[in-house]
């Protein structure tokens, strides 16, 4: 598997790089590490690279490398990275430009995966779905931003399934699947069954019926789950609720849990205006949430 | 879909612009305004928004100024053309290429070793040289590829002078500004110090047949310059009170870097002499040859003895910004032409006139006030572009010199310490990443008091002797 973590600056990001690094391990995936910084005025573009091919030579660190030595840090501490026999330092200088229109150093994982750390200027989503479509990621992980615009950014149009990092603690954590009878659910079924099976954790399916008359519904998208995570042997329990599924779902989510669901399947249009199912939840539980693309 | 709806989110500000735009066509033409003046000013209004934006990139912005002065009937397909290219165009890309010739021969670490013979360990007297000295090249070569040499010079000072990266953010932004506010205030020294100069004396000989020689420049703009360098070291120095005021550690240790760099090669001193000549015929001759011929033979002496590429020039030059000074020269040209200038000038001086600022140094003040904020917030190639032309109209209407006026626009755009995106030189100190907005209103908003100021003055005393009436 490929996971992406996109991170945001060195103090807000430290959880969610462990946090990232510690799943990507137990999954023994590669990972690649984005920073992705504003992008320069287009009239001072090339004066910007001028300065910075200077910084080169000069040995001087390119901006948002210290960011990249923190994350590069902690993914060693985490056991993601294979230790260097010699001990010694990572030559951050060492990092290439333009590779695929991004600064990028290559390392070794722990495990013979391949850890990349990588540095993009632009929109954040944009850059993000340019990574995704080349390195077919199956995974992103994102910290949890306070601003909540770009939070629906991030749900909404990244191409890829996306993990919302949010008051990371360091628990064995239970998988809250949510589902129902849909096609997104059943991609979040299979999703959760692989992360339970590789994190050894336990799942609780949460099927959620909006009115009684539903209830069957709910009931059998449960059954449904139930079946194929006794097929890969997770043990789970199963609740089947009646009401508001935002509420439900809010209401179930602990700490400790991380909140797996698929993809809204409304039009793109209704949930720019509206909002999503998905954003209500991230911004209502207190804990991490994956939304199965 | 879900890329399509990005795509279009990404660009709101392209259809609000459109839709802007098309609703200010639908009434009717005022009285006082022609047609085509009407068009003109909405494509300026368009092209603004855009602008500011950033909503598509700006060479194709630049693109589109010519397009829709063609498809509205501005001007026929080669008058159009015939806009886009004039002397002071060919004067600002020659000077682009003549910088990237200087930048190839990597005189950054000699640079370093000249500013660091002059200048002790004391922190005050480093401030004060890295002022004047790159005051002393932003007004020859330009004030953004100054800030990129000496950029990498300041950040090993500061690096070399702590343990801990961050540890003297004071010290950091006390440097850094050193350079960027230093390139500013230089950059309106000579023609060839910005291109927004260029673009002035354009609109002078273009609109009202007003010729400014390089020289003539030097003489009206140059004591601004010389004024302004004391004064910007005692603001930063009060501004950014440093942490230490000793860096000796830091000079040796960049000393020792510089230093095997050894002696001028042959090609430094080549590259020095055919600047030296492009300066000389800039400066005695110009009045003959124009600026764009010898800045065109400075850059083909560079490609003939090999000093540099055509490929260097292909990748190094940001024909991005000469598209838009181009585009924006065309378009003002049109809002001249079509009266939309006469017309914006005689409502907003109706406005100015009402508190008392409708003609002499109220109006130079209300002009320097007026660029300074839109400069801030704009690049500075389309704010000139489109400003300039009316500014000169309003102060022909209200017997204000022309010459008086187009200096105060052209120096007053240079003001622009307050903002990351006011000047390329703030933007490339802000990407060393030492940086916050809020540094920038820290000492930026004295600065630019201290400037107006200092240009208001300048303006009452010593150009009302040498300026021609």
């Amino acid at each position: 598997m490929k996971f992406l973590m996109c991170i945001g600056g060195v103090d807000p990001s430290v959880e969610t790089i462990r946090f990232g690094g510690r799943i990507a391990k137990a999954f023994e995936a590669d990972v690649s590490v984005l920073y992705v910084q504003p992008k320069a005025p287009h009239a001072v573009r090339k004066e910007i690279q001028l300065a910075r091919e200077k910084l080169s030579e000069w040995e001087i660190e390119l901006p948002g490398v210290r960011v990249l030595r923190a994350a590069y840090r902690i993914l060693s501490e985490e056991g993601v990275l294979r230790p260097s026999p010699r001990g010694e330092a990572v030559e951050f200088q060492a990092l290439k430009p333009e590779v695929r229109g991004a600064y990028e150093l290559e390392l070794p994982g722990g495990q013979g995966q391949n850890i990349r750390l990588r540095i993009r200027e632009g929109d954040i989503v944009e850059e993000v779905n340019k990574e995704t479509e080349s390195e077919e990621n199956d995974l992103v992980i994102f910290g949890a931003s306070r601003r909540r615009q770009i939070l629906q950014k991030l749900i909404q149009f990244v191409n890829c399934s996306v993990l919302i990092v949010k008051n990371p603690k360091d628990v064995t954590y239970e998988l809250l699947l949510c589902t129902d009878s849909s096609v997104p659910a059943r991609k979040a079924e299979t999703f959760t069954a692989r992360l339970a099976h590789f994190l050894q954790c336990r799942v609780l399916i949460l099927s959620v019926a909006k009115f009684k008359n539903r209830e069957h519904v709910a009931m059998e998208g449960a059954e449904r789950a139930s079946r194929l995570l006794n097929k890969a042997g997770v043990r789970h329990s199963v609740a089947v609720r009646t009401g508001s599924v935002t509420e439900e779902i809010a209401g179930a989510a602990r700490e400790d849990t991380v909140v797996i669901m698929g993809a809204s399947r409304r039009p793109e249009i209704w949930k720019l205006v509206f909002g999503s199912k998905a954003n209500r939840v991230a911004e209502r539980v207190p804990c991490p949430v994956l939304f199965v693309k | 879909m879900r890329g399509l709806l990005y795509w279009a989110i990404q660009r709101k500000w392209l259809f609000a612009g459109l839709l802007a735009g098309g609703l200010l066509l639908l009434p009717p033409v005022p009285a006082d305004l022609t047609r085509e003046g009407r068009v003109v000013l909405v494509i300026a209004l368009f092209t603004i928004i855009l602008f500011v934006t950033e909503a598509i990139p700006l060479p194709a912005v630049a693109l589109m100024i010519p397009v829709l002065q063609v498809l509205f009937g501005i001007d026929s397909p080669t008058e159009v053309a015939h806009s886009f290219m004039n002397d002071s165009v060919f004067f600002i890309l020659g000077s682009l290429m003549l910088a990237v010739a200087i930048v190839k021969q990597k005189v950054d670490r000699r640079l370093a070793v000249i500013l660091l013979r002059f200048t002790g360990p004391k922190v005050n007297r480093i401030v004060f040289g890295l002022i004047a000295f790159s005051a002393c090249l932003a007004s020859l070569i330009g004030e953004h590829t100054v800030a990129a040499i000496m950029l990498p010079v300041v950040l090993s000072l500061i690096r070399y002078s702590s343990d801990e990266q961050r540890s003297s953010p004071r010290l950091a932004g006390l440097l850094l500004f050193s350079i960027a506010y230093s390139c500013a205030i230089a950059g309106i020294g000579t023609p060839s110090g910005g291109a927004r100069n260029a673009v002035m004396i354009e609109y002078w000989s273009r609109l009202f047949g007003e010729h400014v020689s390089y020289l003539e420049w030097i003489k009206y703009a140059y004591p601004l310059v010389i004024l302004q360098v004391p004064i910007l070291a005692i603001i930063l120095l009060n501004r950014f009170v440093p942490e230490k005021k000793d860096l000796s550690t830091a000079i040796r240790k960049l000393k020792t870097q510089v230093y095997w760099e050894g002696r001028m090669r042959s090609r430094d001193w080549l590259t020095v002499a055919i600047f030296g000549a492009t300066l000389i015929e800039w400066v005695f001759f110009s009045g003959r040859i124009g600026l764009g011929a010898p800045a065109f033979i400075g850059v083909c002496l560079c490609l003939i003895t090999g000093l540099v590429e055509w490929e260097d020039l292909q990748s190094g030059v940001n024909w991005g910004v000469f598209m838009i000074y181009a585009a924006t020269i065309s378009l003002g040209t049109a809002i001249e032409r079509t009266g939309a200038a006469s017309w914006v000038a005689s409502h907003f001086l109706g406005v100015v006139s009402s508190v008392g600022l409708g003609s002499g140094p109220g109006l130079l003040a209300a002009v320097a006030i007026l660029t300074v904020a839109i400069s801030s917030f704009i690049s500075r190639a389309p704010a000139l572009g489109i400003l300039s032309p009316i500014v000169l109209v309003m102060a022909q209407a209200s017997g204000t010199s022309v010459l008086a006026m187009g200096f105060v626009t052209a120096i007053s755009s240079a003001f622009t310490y307050m903002t990351i995106i006011g000047s390329p030189a703030n933007t490339i100190i802000f990407s060393s990443g030492y940086l916050q907005a809020k540094d920038y209103l820290r000492a930026g908003a004295w600065m630019t008091l201290a400037s107006l100021l200092i240009l208001w003055v300048t303006s009452e005393t010593y150009w009302r002797m040498v300026l021609p009436r």
